[in-house]
């Protein structure tokens, strides 16, 4: 066991390191003595802790005691109750200003207590030093009325004009867009724990209407970070978003452990997790089920990739359950400012098209490279397809045309981008149906390098044909193997395909292939 | 300025054309008066023949048109207009116009078109071209025939040309193709700030006057409207250059007869005005 993270009043442990979201075999807990749950998840957290207090968490298997770990929750400097603001909690009452005031108002090192009740509230903004705590019960429903809610600017020239402050964001543009559930500018330091809900109520209002035309401003996201640093989320149930779930920019050292993010499978471009030029983010123990991507790696289109070049880097997602969805885990198709240093692993996926996806296209730029991107201990149940690598993914409005999807060598210039090494170590797929990889790089800058080691895919007998990549003369496919263009290197080391239908691995100019079963 | 006079004025003269039928259409959307409208839509009628094709019209006055004929589309529904407002579209596929009016009158109708039936290929292009135009060698407002360091001789007509090009064709872009229209506002404060140090008092003077050595009042009216219409926009700071617009205003409502020999502006103008007192 291992203790990943302690605030004044929680903690996120780490059950079974080997496990993925699931241990290997569940664990009866004792708190100080005092028997808990039982625990099945490989990451869990516990909350209703008291503040500058030693506990002792001790794991049992059949009743013997397995391993124990000791730690110390942080002071806390005071607790305000948001009712005692004014909030009712009656889901009827505004209790925007009650909420936001007692955020204001609390001191370095405070607590923000949000209580059990149903808070009906627009935009928040966080303050740094501080904790926001929503308590089990405690439901915070989100304004539908757009015309109420706040708008952060896209882009506002400096005074002198020489430059240009970035508020509001909308697919990797710097456009108007709503202020989100829960906003954090330039703050550092902030904790956000649950086990509370936050309801974006995205169905109840207009959002999903023609969801992707600019109604006053682009839709709010569930939250949003611009310029942050030590943010953590932990235990928070976030569901119904207007549009992508959790989206922090240009932001650093973030954590979100046991987060919950839902939405309905029809639900437009509710992305559950898209972090967008930050580095040094984890993710452990959170569980996606949402109308789109689970996780999207992003780095800006062309315009803030080739100004801030800021990548996606240092990224680590484990013990993370993805049901559903799009993709699994997803880089680009904005990341113009590359993506980089991504490790998924222990993770269990189910249901997804795509395991890993990796989305790019000539004109992304210099900047946009995708390297060194890991996939590890990954376990995937009717996942369609569980690789596709696409440089010719055809999107934005010359997406289809020849210079985007020619399959002749294009000039390399400063816009095109870069796809480096992508291995996947000891992922076990059940139920494939399209095909165990697709990878379709550029014939002037083939993908450096995709490894396959120690895997094992079974195909579904069931199954449908799918189109594995969205690009131009990409044809359906039903129980193929490993199907790859322009590639430097194509490593296979122990990888097993039960039910493939034709060749293991279809190979078009691709520079060296190894394959030892 | 008595822009309900100048309108009847050019409906009962030549009709309205070019400059006249955007200024008719910017009055409506400005203050929704029915009168600018069916007076628009009656322009744009006799502009076609009874089998509802286009009479020939040539460029540029062609593009005004056509942004006149989306116009007509938008309120009566008549798909006529929308035919023919294609086949302007065709017409200028080939066309090079890249002289400040020449933008003006194309550009915009373009990246308008192109827009709203889903086609933005052209934005790069015409952002590649805004480019070259304006840091093209000599400046692009020098007036013709002017030396490279005559850099005070300053043709106004082109200068406001070119940032109602502009500001113009940034308003119809899809700003989700933000690199292109970025290129297109930068280049809208590049021309604003560097043009500044040249107004005297309230008004730009020039080396194209009238006989009477007064500024042009024309051109200071399309810098007028260009301001106007950045600040609306956010383009410009409006802290900073509403007070600079509003000077000049006043300034132009000083130079008599203006509005009357250049009546399509003085149309665009008041709308511009009008438009800022309704934010």
């Amino acid at each position: 066991m291992k203790c990943l993270f302690v605030s004044a009043r929680s903690c996120t442990v780490l059950l079974d390191e080997q496990g993925d979201y699931y241990a290997k075999s569940p664990r009866t807990l004792r708190l100080n003595g005092e028997e808990l749950q039982e625990e099945n998840r490989s990451v869990f957290s516990l909350y209703g802790l008291w503040p500058d207090t030693e506990y002792t968490l001790e794991a049992f298997t059949n009743g013997e005691k397995e391993d124990a770990i000791t730690f110390r929750t942080e002071k806390e400097a005071v607790s305000l109750n948001v009712k005692r603001f004014g909030a009712k909690g009656d889901k009827t009452h505004d209790d925007t200003a009650a909420i936001q005031t007692a955020i204001l108002s609390c001191p370095m090192g405070g607590r923000v207590l949000i209580p059990a009740g149903d808070y009906l509230t627009g935009p928040l903004f966080l303050k740094s030093h501080i904790t926001v705590e929503f308590k089990p019960g405690a439901t915070l429903y989100l304004k539908t009325d757009r015309e109420q809610f706040p708008i952060l600017p896209g882009m506002t020239r400096t005074t002198d004009e020489e430059g240009e402050y970035l508020l509001g964001s909308w697919e990797g543009n710097p456009l108007d867009s709503f202020a989100s559930f829960i906003t954090g500018i330039g703050v550092e330091d902030v904790k956000l724990i649950g086990p509370g809900i936050l309801d974006g109520q995205g169905s109840v209002g207009d959002w999903w209407v023609n969801p992707k035309v600019k109604r006053i401003a682009y839709r709010p996201r569930m939250f949003y970070l611009k310029d942050c640093k030590d943010i953590t989320m932990q235990g928070v149930t976030v569901r119904n978003s207007p549009a992508w779930n959790l989206h922090p920019t240009f932001s650093e050292n973030l954590s979100f452990l046991n987060v919950r993010i839902e939405a309905p499978a029809v639900s437009p471009n509710t992305d559950g997790f898209d972090p967008e030029s930050c580095k040094h983010v984890r993710m452990y123990g959170t569980v996606f089920s949402v109308g789109d991507d689970c996780i999207a790696l992003k780095a800006g289109k062309i315009y803030t990739g080739m100004k801030y070049h800021t990548p996606c880097e240092d990224i680590e997602i484990a013990w993370c359950c993805m049901l559903d969805g799009h993709g699994g885990v997803t880089v680009g198709s904005e990341m113009a400012g590359g993506v980089k240093r991504v490790h998924i692993h222990h993770c269990y996926m189910r249901g997804n098209d795509r395991g890993l996806r990796v989305k790019t296209r000539r004109g992304r730029g210099k900047y946009a490279v995708i390297d060194d991107i890991v996939f590890s201990d990954v376990r995937m149940e009717g996942v369609r397809c569980p690789m596709v690598v696409n440089a010719m993914y055809f999107c934005d409005p010359d997406g289809r045309t020849e210079y985007v999807q020619s399959r002749e060598p294009q000039p390399v210039d400063d816009t095109t981008p870069t796809v480096g090494s992508i291995r996947f170590e000891r992922v076990d797929a059940e139920g494939v149906e399209a095909c165990a990889g697709y990878i379709l790089g550029l014939p002037e800058r083939p993908v450096q390098s995709i490894t396959l080691k120690d895997c094992r895919f079974t195909f579904n007998p069931n199954g449908n044909p799918m189109v594995p990549a969205m690009a131009a003369n990409v044809e359906e496919c039903l129980n193929r193997g490993l199907i790859a263009y322009y590639v430097d290197k194509l490593t296979l080391e122990n990888v097993t395909m039960e039910g493939v239908q034709g060749e293991r691995v279809t190979a078009t100019e691709v520079g060296t292939i190894s394959d030892c079963e | 300025m008595d822009v309900k006079a100048i309108l009847r004025e050019q409906l009962n003269g030549d009709g309205l054309r070019a400059f006249g039928l955007k200024g008719c259409i910017d009055m409506y959307r400005a203050t929704g008066d029915g009168e600018y409208r069916e007076a628009a839509l009656q322009a744009l009628n006799s502009l076609l023949s009874p089998e509802g094709e286009l009479r020939h019209t040539a460029l540029p006055d062609i593009a005004f048109v056509g942004k006149a004929l989306l116009f007509g589309w938008t309120e009566t529904e008549n798909e006529r207009f929308k035919t023919e407002a294609g086949k302007v579209r065709d017409m200028l596929r080939a066309s090079d116009l890249t002289t400040p009016l020449g933008l003006y009158a194309t550009r915009p109708f373009i990246v308008e078109y192109d827009t709203r039936f889903g086609d933005k290929q052209s934005y790069k292009a015409v952002a590649r071209q805004f480019e070259l135009a304006v840091h093209n060698e000599p400046p692009f407002y020098l007036r013709a025939g002017s030396l490279p360091e005559d850099k005070a001789l300053c043709s106004l007509e082109r200068a406001g040309y070119m940032l109602m090009a502009l500001v113009d064709t940034a308003e119809k872009m899809d700003m989700q193709i933000f690199e292109h229209y970025r290129t297109l506002i930068d280049l809208f404060l590049e021309i604003v700030r560097e043009l500044l140090p040249y107004r005297k008092h309230s008004l730009f003077s020039a080396e194209i006057t009238n006989a009477d050595g007064e500024p042009d009042a024309a051109g200071n009216a399309m810098i007028v409207n260009a301001l106007l219409k950045g600040v609306r926009l956010g383009l410009l700071d409006e802290e900073k250059y509403l007070p600079i617009a509003r000077q000049m205003i006043h300034a132009l409502n000083a130079c008599r007869g203006w509005d009357h020999e250049n009546p399509g502006l003085a149309l665009m103008t008041q709308a511009e005005i009008q438009e800022v007192e309704n934010q």
